[in-house]
């Protein structure tokens, strides 16, 4: 059986579902106020996408939840790295870490409300800053957990010390790596539309309150299956580049 | 002897935790010399002060235990709704071929854009918190447990199978502790996640709770109590770490345990 | 001359309670070039300490270490070293492993690849050059780690307890190939085992080393030349393992005394 096939009918019980939904409502069995139609919702979706510039909405929120993520990736993986090399660096950042681990980094929004006020910035913050825990304890528990005896054969066989942790201890701790960013890009969406719902200002998350607050329900869940795509497929095109990255690990 | 034990345990717990003293120590130094604005990072005394009077005169307790009933429910729900269905997967091929799908797409969406639709059918009372709480948490506990229940190192099955136990028998009495641990794990990842939803659809809501507390005292441009309700979630969010990693241990104390991801 | 002066050599470790662990005691040894040496032990007798301390991997607490008349600092290339478990590089196909020591040389691509490929066949593993570690069984793996590090032309090999990983059949195997690789070369190799039996048949000194913590209990001179029969170096097997015997049960009576 083909990948595209496999993959359809691994799905297949979805779309059982998205029919059963529609066969719901037209049976009667949902109330259309609350719960509208399949039929419905895609009409809203596409009558969104073509006079209520759906698009763009998504384009801002993407914006806001890539520069967040990407941000938290770039220095949550060096900070990891680098508190897994040296001693200091993590006799300062270890307890940090502890200590603010079991704050919900959401609970911040209202500080960079105050902050930052209601811009992209402070969205970008929130995401920044929830994502930045869980990559930096990832990657430091990852470079932290190589074989050390990787990192003795390659200075053995001449690397300079200091070049050791990028050309050795990184690419042995990308597996690894690479599935706390995962689980940090599903957080990334969720922090940015919950930023969104609190700050406003334009963006999907901003664009299904204020559908719901207009009673436009299909709109609105229209809206939300637009987010839901589009965290999915972010996932999905994660887990592809993971398979090139990592090719040479045994499946 | 005795003595150095104990004084040697305080000594370490301070080594470790010697930058968050000196971030403290520097907050207060700061902000009284008038390095940053005031109002948007108040002292540290002003703060421990705003949240003394607010403890004494109940303002906290009573958002924290809101709060934290929210976060009780909600996990529970997903408790034990996850794991029934987690373990009802890893018995019925067919619960797997449906749900196996359904917890695959729930995994990487934001499941928090579906509070509107929650509200709009719950209303924006504490039902919609619940079922966003639970919603969320669910998923997670689903996959662990279904992960530890089929995972089963069947060596464990044929051993037991060895020593007289029946096929219907082996669920109860060798796949349930063995998948304890993965399963426990599953618990406890949801667990802070079941508080973080529970401040974040308060917040959403205003009204009760740490989350609507600092939702209003950043409407009030009350600088002071938003920090203030932070450093109660924080320490909220700690007991209820704690508290839970006391019971795995508890529960688990024949485990060779080994460590929780991301709580070093 | 000695290759490798290992002189009044200590190895300790400071524990949590405040307590020492001496792994190394005094150990004194000369290894002259082109000898094959093996160190045998009980477990926790830190044979494999004294190899990573000649690696430069781990310091001295006391005493020195010298190659050629200067004491060592660090790890090098005339200094090889393969572990029990391989430690290949998992993200590098077998021939990206086997050149990396001369791309740290600065050795040009061509010939990199001519080099390494000599080795690759060298140690029987051609066609293997595009395969990644993770599809290769434990034996291939190791022949990989040799190759990477006969590649870099060290002048002395270090071994800690390389064929420990592998089923009986493949180390009997990798034994023979070893031999035979060290009777073309002749390089100096410290090789560190618990097999008794395989320390016999490859080396021409066998020390044996206390239980912990480790001092050199005897040297032996096993006296057997490559054509020797089955029936000899059982025999010297078994004289070894007298002496070594007591030592294994003392280490483990230590670790009972210990739970």
């Amino acid at each position: 059986m083909s990948k595209a096939l496999r993959v359809a009918v691994f799905y297949m019980p979805i779309f059982v579902g998205l029919i059963l939904w529609e066969l719901a409502a037209r049976v009667g069995l949902l109330n259309p106020a609350l719960f509208p139609s399949l039929g419905d919702t895609l009409s809203a979706f596409v009558r969104l996408a073509t006079k209520a510039h759906l698009l763009e909405h998504a384009e801002l929120s993407v914006y806001r939840q890539s520069s967040g993520f990407f941000l938290a990736a770039a220095f949550g993986i060096v900070s990891g790295m680098l508190m897994a090399e040296n001693r200091w660096v993590r006799n300062v950042l270890e307890p940090l870490l502890r200590a603010t681990f079991p704050l919900p980094k959401s609970a911040l929004i209202p500080l960079f409300i105050l902050w930052l006020g209601i811009g992209d910035s402070a969205k970008i913050a929130a995401v920044f800053l929830g994502c930045l825990l869980p990559i930096v304890v990832t990657t430091y528990n990852a470079a932290r957990g190589i074989n050390k005896q990787l990192v003795w054969s390659a200075w053995s066989l001449g690397t300079p010390k200091w070049l050791i942790p990028w050309k050795i201890v990184l690419p042995a701790a990308l597996p690894e790596v690479m599935s706390g960013l995962r689980i940090a890009l599903a957080l990334s969406f969720t922090l940015m539309v919950s930023a969104e719902f609190l700050i406003g200002q334009r963006g999907l998350g901003t664009l299904i309150g204020t559908l719901g607050e207009d009673g436009d329900y299909a709109g609105m869940f229209a809206a939300v299956l637009a987010v839901t795509i589009i965290g999915f497929s972010a996932d999905r095109l994660f887990l592809w580049l993971s398979g090139v990255l990592l090719r040479w690990q045994d499946r | 002897m005795m003595a150095r034990a104990q004084f040697g345990w305080l000594r370490r717990g301070f080594e470790r935790n010697l930058s968050v003293v000196v971030v403290l120590i520097l907050w207060e130094i700061t902000t009284r010399f008038g390095v940053f604005n005031n109002f948007l990072l108040p002292p540290l005394s002003k703060v421990l002060a705003r949240g003394w009077l607010d403890l004494l005169d109940g303002e906290i307790p009573r958002q924290v235990l809101a709060t934290g009933m929210l976060t009780l429910v909600g996990f529970a729900l997903a408790a034990a709704g996850g794991v029934a269905a987690g373990a009802l997967m890893s018995m019925s091929a067919v619960a797997r071929r449906i749900m196996e799908p359904l917890v695959s797409v729930a995994f990487p969406i934001p499941k928090i854009s579906f509070l509107p639709i929650f509200i709009l059918w719950f209303g924006l009372g504490d039902a919609s918190k619940i079922a966003m709480i639970a919603f969320t948490c669910v998923v997670p506990i689903i996959s662990a447990t279904f992960l530890g229940t089929t995972t089963v190192d069947k060596y464990f099955l044929w051993s037991a199978q060895n020593l007289g136990t029946k096929r219907h028998a082996l669920f109860w009495k060798v796949i349930i502790p063995a998948a304890a641990p993965q399963v426990i794990s599953g618990l406890q990842v949801a667990f802070p996640l079941a508080l973080i939803i529970a401040v974040v659809t308060e917040m959403l809501t205003g009204g009760d709770g740490l989350g609507g507390y600092m939702i209003h005292a950043v409407r009030f441009a009350q600088s002071d109590k938003v920090f203030a309700g932070l450093l109660a979630t924080l320490l909220t969010g700690m007991v209820f770490i704690q508290g839970f990693a006391w019971l795995r241990a508890r529960l688990l104390v024949w485990h060779a345990e080994s460590a929780v991801v991301g709580a070093t | 001359m000695a290759l490798i002066e290992i002189d009044g050599v200590s190895k300790v470790y400071a524990l949590e309670n405040d307590q020492n662990l001496t792994a190394i005691d005094r150990v004194a040894l000369s290894i002259t070039e082109g000898e094959f040496v093996s160190i045998i032990g009980p477990s926790g007798c830190g044979k494999s300490t004294l190899l990573h301390m000649i690696g430069g991997f781990v310091p001295c607490s006391s005493g020195e270490i010298r190659v050629n008349g200067t004491a060592i600092r660090e790890p090098g290339p005339d200094r090889g070293i393969v572990f029990q478990h391989f430690a290949l590089f998992p993200w590098k196909t077998v021939l990206g492993n086997v050149e990396y020591g001369l791309a740290e040389r600065g050795i040009g691509k061509e010939q990199r690849r001519r080099t390494a490929q000599s080795f690759i066949d060298m140690v029987k593993l051609n066609g293997f050059e595009n395969t990644y570690p993770s599809r290769l069984s434990g034996g291939m793996q190791q022949r990989v780690a040799i190759a990477r590090m006969l590649a870099c032309e060290p002048s002395i090999l270090l071994m800690d307890e390389p064929f420990g990983a592998l089923d009986a059949q493949t180390r009997n195997i990798m034994q023979e190939e070893l031999r035979e690789l060290w009777q073309r070369f002749r390089k100096t190799v410290v090789f560190v085992t618990h097999d008794v039996r395989e320390a016999v048949f490859l080396s021409q000194r066998v020390v044996v080393m206390s239980a912990r913590p480790g001092r050199v209990k005897t040297i032996v001179e096993t006296g057997l030349g490559p054509g020797a029969s089955r029936a000899a170096i059982d025999e010297k097997a078994d004289a070894l393992w007298d002496l070594l015997r007591d030592e294994v049960v003392r280490s483990i009576d230590e670790e009972r005394q210990g739970l």
